[in-house]
């Protein structure tokens, strides 16, 4: 006669017990994926666009904080970008023309507010070298030229779907990299910088004079995060020139803490309330900051969000944050959502902001 | 046996568990910053001459930018340089060394491998 065998239940064996936590294993893993990828992020509604209409107040604060930052593209990430509706995309270099081309073309699809595409086509380097000869500053001599080349790499990025460039470097005497500025003195780099920026801007591209206040490109010390310099009447010289002349569309603001001519209070001039106030007096056009993540100024605060709610409560315009991970980027918004609904951020400095966007997007905005 | 896999399934799950709700756990990359050795070292090369990057943050930008990473040796300066990001037509490059490179990587818009 056969002796039954007295099985345990499959699910409470051994086997069954591993089986169960490599599911689980599994599915956290999987969560954590779509986590990174920002996809856990709440949905944000439609921006409401009517004709080439936008009312400020049917836009969410968030949507308005978003628009005021430009982030890093990434492939993995563009569902999270797209959601967020963010301001603006920085593109690295790519391989082909036509990878660019035909990328551009898709990340603007179904974007009720398309996207700043930008980057830093500088000349020397720039992330169209792969397939573009581009004329460095540094050999550039005449006003033609300069207007030659800023027509020439505005046509180019044009026909790519670029819409801003953060150029050109107007900081005087290139010490590090010995290309990103023009020769000559102060005149001759604002007559160069003018003269590319017309041409550039004839192509509908828009202009970035950086690094403001000047000074960005001394200074050789690797272990020195927080920079610091003196502003001389001369390095200001090729930023009134350009505001005057009324052409150049935005202007970056460094990290560098400044004293003489531009003093940034002991405070790196991206955040200093003075040195950024004082310069939307005189120029009607967008304040950027500089990549938000450089040590020289992220060193300078004990928390990443005391370090957002400064650059917003200084007044500029867009923030360049190219964290990859999207949901810190969310995290940062939340941040400053917060802040200006606690008083400490005026909202009327962000509609000021979101409206001068909007408008060098080609929008009408209602307000 | 399998007693031990289960145990570190466990506790895989409760780091994933723990990291799914926004807790941070010190990476693969913070031990390689402090366990390789030296002083980071970062050079812009254009048209075959180096500076010295003035900050290594730019320099991991700038490196950012480019289309191809290569793993390759150069003595310059005094520093061994493993590490160069450069586009086709080879006139700006980026060389770095190794404690560079995992500096660059602990920075959050880094996105090379």
């Amino acid at each position: 006669m056969k002796r039954r065998k007295n099985r345990p239940s499959p699910i409470l064996s051994s086997k069954g017990i591993f089986f169960i936590l490599l599911a689980v294993v599994l599915i956290l893993g999987t969560l954590n994926l779509l986590q990174a990828k920002g996809l856990f992020i709440p949905s944000q509604p439609k921006p409401l666009v009517e004709n080439g209409v936008v009312d400020l107040d049917r836009l969410t604060l968030e949507q308005k904080i978003a628009q005021m930052t430009v982030v890093l593209w990434v492939p993995d990430l563009m569902p999270a970008w797209k959601n967020l509706q963010m301001g603006g995309l920085y593109m690295y270099a790519l391989a082909t023309e036509n990878y660019f081309r035909s990328l551009i073309t898709e990340l603007q699809q179904e974007m009720v507010i398309p996207f700043f595409i930008t980057a830093d086509a500088e000349g020397c380097f720039n992330p169209f070298e792969n397939f573009w000869d581009f004329l460095p500053n540094n050999k550039i001599a005449t006003v033609g030229e300069a207007f030659e080349k800023g027509f020439r790499e505005g046509q180019e990025m044009k026909d790519l779907g670029f819409n801003l460039n953060f150029a050109p470097v107007v900081d005087l005497g290139d010490e590090i990299w010995k290309c990103r500025s023009f020769p000559g003195s102060e005149v001759e780099v604002a007559e160069l910088a003018q003269a590319y920026t017309l041409g550039l801007q004839t192509q509908g591209i828009k202009a970035t004079a950086k690094h403001y206040p000047g000074k960005t490109l001394i200074g050789k010390d690797p272990h020195k995060n927080i920079a610091e310099a003196e502003i001389e009447a001369k390095d200001l010289y090729p930023y009134y020139y350009l505001i005057e002349k009324g052409d150049v569309s935005s202007i970056m603001v460094s990290h560098l803490i400044t004293t003489g001519e531009v003093d940034s209070q002991g405070v790196p001039s991206v955040v200093s309330v003075e040195v950024i106030e004082h310069l939307r007096q005189q120029f009607p056009g967008l304040i950027i900051s500089d990549e938000i993540h450089m040590l020289g100024l992220k060193n300078y605060y004990a928390t990443v969000d005391e370090m957002y709610i400064a650059l917003f409560k200084a007044g500029n315009d867009l923030i360049l944050n190219f964290d990859k991970d999207p949901n810190e980027v969310y995290r940062m918004i939340q941040v400053i959502k917060a802040s200006v609904e606690a008083g400490d951020i005026s909202e009327d400095h962000i509609d000021a902001s979101v409206k001068k966007i909007l408008e060098a997007k080609g929008f009408v905005v209602k307000d | 046996m399998l007693v031990i896999v289960d145990v570190s399934l466990i506790l895989i799950a409760g780091i994933l568990i723990l990291h799914l709700f926004g807790f941070n756990f010190p990476s693969l990359g913070d031990a390689k910053a402090t366990i390789t050795p030296g002083e980071p070292a970062c050079f812009y090369e254009y048209e075959r001459e180096f500076n010295l990057a003035a900050s290594l943050e730019m320099c991991c930008w700038e490196a950012v930018k480019r289309v191809n990473q290569k793993s390759v040796g150069l003595y310059e300066q005094g520093e061994w340089l493993s590490w160069i990001y450069y586009n086709n037509n080879g006139k700006g490059n980026i060389w770095m060394n190794s404690k560079a490179k995992v500096e660059c990587e602990q920075l959050p818009f880094w996105i090379r491998k």
